[in-house]
């Protein structure tokens, strides 16, 4: 177990997360069990007040949550490297976890999303003076718990399980990828030529997506439909692109497949940026999705989701174009400077 | 539906220190509509306060809901109601100006978010002023006003931004006769420019000038009409 304040940080705010999201989400479970907005009885008036307090707290939990998960980021890329012996970044940090932290990473992101997603209900159900999507964001809100605990319960156990005396080998995760000459330039059987030309044509769908989901007065379902789905799927895509073969262009080695060294200062913490950038893709699709589906059955909200999908739309390019230019700017110039492109 | 704000079995418990509840407000049904002057007479203790808190929604009630023009703003996620709150004047039973202000900068507070240029708002705020009487104060530290001159500043405040429903709690309390006729000379102006007044207290001079379009009693919790 290592004590490191930032890893204490990362507790304190988890389980003040944790409280604020068990105590909204029992009163999620009460709207849910029993509002009646017809009725202006005690109880429909006291689960009104509530209601209100808990998208509070479940705010204040999404807070807490998103920045304890980019302090514990943080923490592995460049804080825990020096005390794990043989690890250079994170992912030495997370051999050394026996495989928790990444699991965790994993539900944390689960959670992030389904946090994400209440919010943008949250968001437009406060459109309206009288709270018409109370059940849904209710409904929206129970998605978050199990993921958020799960997400909290692995980082303590991989903060339990993290030692400071055993040794690891960070290079020899990345190495061992490439031992072999045939694997060297695939990835799930693809050739990563492919992945980098599939990142750069299906990043152009995805931007025209969100260009014509930012520029429109009402974007229509099917045009929406298919900027969430690019954005999810663009996402996984773009990351391997980028660590199978544009990360090169920051490290100067051909065939270092690291995320995590990403973040290191040595190349100036461009995995903050870039992998941020993903997150808000990742957020932004589904979000405008949303959106899109309670627009359409709430036309009193129809004005406000359509806000809420350029809003998308427009975040989703801005992250796009930072991608690209982070990622791919590199290697353009890389070419540029030396005629050949590298490997 | 009303124009104007009104009550539906509203009810409002307090809990007391041993625990039992007792009801401030228990089933108040009224209508206190615009282009009128509504008085609620009361002894003290009644609720007379709480009721207005609640008709301006500052308040939620236990049960039943206030509305204004036929909305039930008391339900209202708080977002909207502040942003409806715009629309309403309240004059508190202390005048609860900032004392650092000068009486004019009080008044003109209101009148800020709402937009337009300082030299507007100046002499709007200070147009308030002279209907209040208070013109003479207006440079002067609201901390030094007397009880009367702050609730003429205060009422002065409450109108500046013609407000739909002006709400006045006590506002003759502090006023000598001729106050106490400046505050309701005001009160029937707003009345013909088309708000709804509610005026809430126990002076006997709100009665007795005879300015109310309706007149409620409050007692044990309950709002009945009078003649």
């Amino acid at each position: 177990m290592t004590r490191h304040p930032l890893l204490m940080g990362v507790a304190v705010m988890d389980g003040l997360s944790l409280l604020f999201l068990i105590a909204s989400a029992l009163t999620a479970l009460r709207i849910l069990s029993g509002w009646t907005p017809g009725s202006a009885d005690r109880r429909q008036i006291e689960l009104e007040t509530a209601a209100e307090g808990a998208a509070l707290h479940a705010r204040i939990a999404f807070g807490f949550f998103a920045v304890s998960t980019v302090v514990l980021i943080a923490a592995m890329a460049n804080a825990l490297p020096p005390i794990v012996p043989g690890a250079m970044c994170g992912t030495g940090v997370l051999q050394a976890t026996d495989g928790r932290g990444g699991r965790a990473l994993l539900f944390r992101l689960l959670g992030l999303v389904a946090l994400y997603l209440w919010r943008t209900t949250e968001d437009l159900n406060r459109a309206q003076p009288e709270s018409p999507l109370a059940v849904s964001q209710a409904r929206a809100l129970l998605l978050a718990p199990p993921a958020v605990f799960l997400g909290v319960m692995d980082t303590v156990r991989a903060a339990g399980a993290l030692s400071s005396h055993g040794p690891v080998s960070c290079c020899a995760v990345i190495y061992d990828q490439v031992r072999s000459v045939t694997g060297t330039g695939r990835t799930a059987g693809i050739p990563d030529g492919v992945w980098v030309w599939g990142f750069v044509a299906a990043g152009l769908l995805l931007l025209g997506a969100a260009g014509w989901a930012a520029a429109a007065w009402r974007p229509s379902r099917s045009s929406v439909r298919l900027l969430a789905v690019a954005a999810i799927l663009w996402a996984p895509v773009a990351a391997i692109a980028l660590v199978r073969a544009l990360a090169a262009y920051h490290y100067g080695v051909l065939h270092h497949h690291c995320p995590w060294c990403l973040f290191l200062v040595d190349h100036y913490g461009v995995g903050y940026p870039l992998f941020g950038a993903l997150a808000i893709i990742v957020l932004e699709g589904p979000a405008a999705w949303v959106a899109a589906g309670i627009g359409r059955r709430h036309p009193a909200i129809a004005e406000s989701a359509a806000i809420r999908i350029r809003r998308s739309g427009r975040r989703i390019v801005i992250a796009v174009l930072l991608f690209f230019l982070l990622s791919a700017g590199p290697a353009i110039l890389w070419r540029v400077r030396f005629g050949v492109w590298m490997g | 539906m009303t124009a104007g704000l009104s009550c539906h079995d509203v009810r409002l418990l307090r809990r007391a220190v041993d625990g039992t509840e007792r009801a401030v407000l228990d089933g108040v049904d009224a209508d206190f509509p615009v282009g009128g002057i509504s008085l609620i007479l009361g002894p003290t203790g009644a609720g007379k306060s709480t009721l207005l808190h609640l008709l301006a929604c500052l308040i939620r009630p236990t049960s039943g809901e206030a509305r204004a023009d036929g909305e039930p703003v008391s339900r209202w996620i708080t977002a909207h109601r502040d942003r409806w709150r715009r629309r309403v004047g309240i004059l508190f039973q202390t005048p609860s100006l900032s004392p650092d202000l000068t009486v004019l900068e009080n008044v003109m507070l209101p009148l800020i978010p709402r937009g337009g240029g300082l030299a507007e708002i100046r002499r709007r705020a200070g147009d308030c002023l002279d209907r209040a009487s208070a013109g003479h104060l207006a440079g002067l530290p609201a901390a030094i006003l007397s009880g009367g001159e702050g609730q003429r500043a205060a009422l002065a405040r409450a109108i500046a931004a013609e407000p739909r429903f002006l709400i006045a709690d006590e506002p003759t309390a502090h006023q000598d006769d001729d106050g106490a006729k400046i505050v309701m000379d005001v009160f029937l102006a707003e009345r013909d420019r088309g708000a709804a007044v509610i005026v809430a207290g126990h002076d006997h001079r709100l009665l007795s000038a005879g300015f109310a379009d309706r007149r409620h009693r409050l007692a044990a919790g309950r709002l009945t009409p009078l003649p």
